[in-house]
């Protein structure tokens, strides 16, 4: 029998072993020889080669599905636990871990959701999904709002139009064609609160932030709302914000002062050569 | 950044999230905290600015799971870059990592893979060790992991290639009591033999922790799933090398099903009623 007579082939051989089963299709003859090589180096116990590297395989398989169920309750229940269980599997198998941490790694489960041809007509589970990415990456991040209300006051009122405010690290905009805030509302509570008779099909405009205890949070905003806060995520200054929702800077600047109070914009900058429009009235 | 100066010495516990507003609230009374270098390596995170604050009033040792030193992969420098930024930040006392491997050909297994103790790991493991200690700029030390097998080819015993790594390298040893009771019985090997052949002027940390025993039709084995208290057969070891262990700080490790922060300092008491540290 040929010897596993080098450390870089016996890992080799332990690193497909560890795979194997993530999916049926990946168990063929090589790995059952490879398996048969390995088994020739281990020393013998009172277990089969195939228990014992079972050990280290459920270790690395259990560690990374219990961190997928961990950011994705929401939309583990709403495929069910077995479908997810399912998925998570051919997710580890073909997508594997390229970091020696896992900080990343659930962002690459919402992109894999999104391939998946099952899933291509309930765009919503993959939907969900990155709101639950999102919550959690947002929580993660060190945030102590700091508006430079000061600075602010110095800028002349000619020149407020050319403002840009900044939309903080610890906000998100998500959309959806669902109404995902309530199906999430609905699917993290208990059974007996949920809405029998709701629906979920309507369009949904969401910003998640950071609120004041740190924690993530979400909530719905209106369309104006909504085009307001892409167009300070593009970098737009007031000038055209109050342009494409054709409204005077009045109300733009009421809503500016709520979303720095919930700590949605962190600073601004002022962007000069661009022309005004006659909105400051 | 200048932190106020904390020995690390007597007996730590392990700083995991459900405590963390203990220690940024409070000073909970134990001697020094152990955090896994990985869950810290975002510089902007809250996590790294919690554990800012909380360096304030405690030493603090960084144990890391994902150099994967044992693998033929080439060392990830990113990685190492990452930690030396950490490091920098935090002033750590100790930094340790594993006799082990964790990946290959790029692909991570978030596990602690068992390493032939060949003459050729060895070599591999003293190269590894040297450039990351040398990119660094820091000593680490090196933990004997929990084994569930081992392989026929080895050229030597565990506690002889952590001597060799050790003398070759320059690093230091953390000593895992509850691997090494794990290791022995799932190889049907005797820890006290193991412990009689380490070096133990090179042991700068030991680890306790619970396991838990799995049973298959064949017989029992242990898994080190580090979400128990230590169990007798450990606390006997200690016993036994009370006059050694008390002088090398010793820490109390519970990584799942965690309990509450006085469990854990009831733990870490007891080991120090084991290591004669104080008395009941």
């Amino acid at each position: 029998m040929t010897k596993v007579n080098s450390l870089v082939q016996l890992q080799t051989y332990f690193s497909r072993q560890l795979i194997l089963m993530l999916r049926d299709h990946t168990v063929d003859q090589e790995p059952s020889t490879e398996l048969n090589l390995l088994s020739s180096q281990l020393v013998e116990s009172n277990f089969s080669s195939e228990q014992l590297i079972n050990i280290y395989r459920n270790n690395f398989l259990v560690s990374i599905s219990e961190l997928l169920e961990q950011l994705f309750p929401v939309t583990q229940a709403l495929v069910g636990c077995d479908y997810f269980t399912q998925t998570s599997r051919q997710f580890i198998h073909d997508c594997p871990l390229n970091e020696p941490h896992l900080n990343h790694y659930g962002g690459n489960f919402v992109s894999f959701l999104g391939e998946l041809e099952a899933l291509k007509k309930m765009p919503f589970v993959t939907q969900m999904a990155e709101l639950e990415w999102q919550l959690d990456r947002i929580s993660h991040i060190y945030y102590e709002p700091n508006f430079d209300f000061d600075a602010l006051a110095q800028i002349g009122e000619d020149q407020y139009l050319n403002i840009h405010f900044n939309l903080a690290d610890t906000c998100y905009l998500q959309s959806s064609n669902m109404d995902l805030i309530a199906l999430h509302k609905d699917l993290s509570s208990p059974q007996e609160t949920k809405h029998q008779d709701a629906n979920y099909q309507q369009q949904s405009y969401i910003l998640m932030l950071q609120n004041q205890q740190g924690k993530s949070a979400f909530m719905p905003v209106n369309h104006q709302q909504w085009t307001w806060l892409t167009g300070l995520q593009n970098s737009f200054t007031l000038a055209q914000l109050c342009d494409i929702e054709n409204t005077n800077i009045t109300p733009l600047m009421e809503q500016i002062t709520d979303w720095i109070a919930l700590g949605c914009i962190d600073g601004f900058s002022l962007k000069t050569n661009i022309q005004t429009s006659p909105k400051l009235a | 950044m200048a932190y106020e100066q904390h020995l690390l010495d007597g007996t730590g516990i392990g700083l995991r999230q459900p405590h963390v507003e203990h220690f940024i609230h409070g000073k909970p009374s134990i001697s020094w905290l152990e955090v896994h270098s990985e869950n810290y390596l975002q510089e902007n995170s809250k996590r790294r600015h919690q554990l800012r604050h909380i360096r304030n009033d405690y030493a603090i040792s960084c144990h890391g799971v994902g150099l994967s030193l044992g693998s033929s992969d080439s060392l990830n420098l990113n990685h190492i870059k990452s930690l030396k930024a950490l490091f920098d930040d935090i002033e750590p006392s100790l930094i340790s990592e594993h006799l082990s491997w964790s990946s290959l050909d790029g692909r991570f297994y978030n596990d602690l893979l068992p390493l032939p103790y060949t003459d050729e790991a060895l070599h591999h493991m003293v190269n590894r060790v040297n450039q990351t200690q040398d990119l660094l700029g820091r000593e680490i030390l090196i933990e004997n992991p929990s084994s569930y097998l081992a392989f026929k080819h080895a050229d030597m015993s565990e506690p002889e290639l952590l001597n060799q790594l050790s003398q070759r390298s320059g690093c230091k040893l953390l000593l895992d009591l509850n691997n090494i009771y794990v290791s022995c019985s799932n190889t049907k090997t005797d820890p006290y033999q193991y412990l009689a052949n380490i070096n133990w002027n090179q042991i700068g940390e030991v680890h306790l922790a619970g396991h838990t025993v799995k049973q298959l039709p064949q017989g029992e084995i242990r898994i080190d799933t580090h979400n128990n208290p230590v169990c007798d057969e450990v606390w006997g070891i200690v016993d036994v090398y009370r006059d050694k262990l008390q002088h090398i700080p010793c820490l109390i490790e519970w990584d799942a099903d965690i309990p509450s922060l006085d469990v854990l300092i009831a733990e870490a008491t007891k080991a120090q009623q084991h290591l004669g540290l104080i008395h009941d």
